[in-house]
């Protein structure tokens, strides 16, 4: 399941939203249930649907969130842009410390029920780098690429 | 030993009780290199000792916002606390706080960042408790201190 959150992030965000064909669509009742369960205060929401998983485009606390569940009603994890300076502090240094001449193009938190990280992804002239962290203290490398 | 101590100093600087055991203090060279070397862009550094088994707290301003960090006397970095709004927390947490606190307002949020993994320390209100709670990334949120008023 942890493997088919991953590849849920990469593709609706790294991917920019490549799998929805369709907007609000309609979902079931265990997905609904789930949903409404868990974020008792989304406000603005809407569905999209693939073959393996529902998505949820919400407001919470003002800032824009999508949720992924399966057909099932099993949360499989949440995503959300953020700030670099809502990074954990840690988090800050390491990248200022690291990566200081590269620039930011792309992070998000991701929350599984078992766990919660960082995205990021940065560049520089040469080549572009996505960073995971999942203790909140460091990051490591999911992926470098050579700019062409 | 000091891991404990630096946590109960967490503890007080949640529960805004902070006792320094000498003002003012500074640190040895070790240390003070220690804090440039996490933290470059450092500003406005004020020190103090946080225990008598030499826990140093340094309080700085970085990237605009004021921040806590704490180190041994040998110039190990211990970890760091900051205060932080409530958007600031992870979703989960958030939408724990809703479901599970729906009649209490957050009042304060600090994240303690150690090498080793983070937290963060809330305290909600409502009209007649205060408490602090403990959360996790993942949305776990347990009582660390009940009853604070």
């Amino acid at each position: 399941m942890k493997k088919l959150f991953t590849a849920v992030v990469l593709s609706s965000v790294l991917l920019v939203n490549a799998a929805f064909a369709n907007k609000n669509e309609n979902v079931n009742t265990r997905v609904e249930n789930a949903f409404k369960q868990e974020f008792t205060q989304a406000k603005e929401v809407s569905w999209q649907k693939t073959d393996a998983y529902y998505k949820a485009t919400f407001k919470l606390n003002g800032e824009t969130v999508n949720a992924y569940y399966t057909a099932e009603g099993e949360m499989l994890g949440i995503i959300h842009n953020v700030l670099s300076t809502q990074l954990p502090i840690n988090l800050q240094t390491s990248l200022k410390k690291e990566y200081e001449n590269y620039w930011i193009t792309e992070l998000f938190e991701f929350s599984r029920p078992d766990s919660n990280g960082y995205f990021i992804t940065i560049q520089n002239a040469d080549q572009v780098i996505t960073l995971q962290s999942t203790n909140g203290s460091s990051w490591s490398t999911y992926s470098k690429s050579k700019k062409q | 030993m000091k891991k404990i101590v630096l946590s109960l100093a967490i503890a007080t600087v949640m529960l805004s009780s902070f006792t320094t055991y000498a003002a003012d203090k500074t640190p040895g060279a070790v240390v003070k290199q220690a804090l440039t070397r996490e933290f470059s862009q450092a500003k406005d550094v004020e020190w103090t000792t946080v225990s008598k088994d030499g826990v140093y707290q340094a309080k700085f301003t970085y990237n605009n916002e004021p921040l806590q960090a704490f180190f041994t006397e040998d110039g190990e970095f211990l970890g760091t606390t900051r205060q932080i709004t409530k958007n600031q927390l992870p979703i989960l947490i958030v939408s724990a706080l809703e479901k599970q606190y729906a009649d209490f307002r957050v009042a304060t949020v600090f994240e303690y960042s150690k090498t080793d993994g983070l937290a963060y320390y809330i305290t909600v209100i409502s009209p007649d408790n205060a408490m602090v709670l403990k959360a996790t990334g993942n949305g776990d949120l347990s009582v660390f201190k009940k009853n604070i008023h």
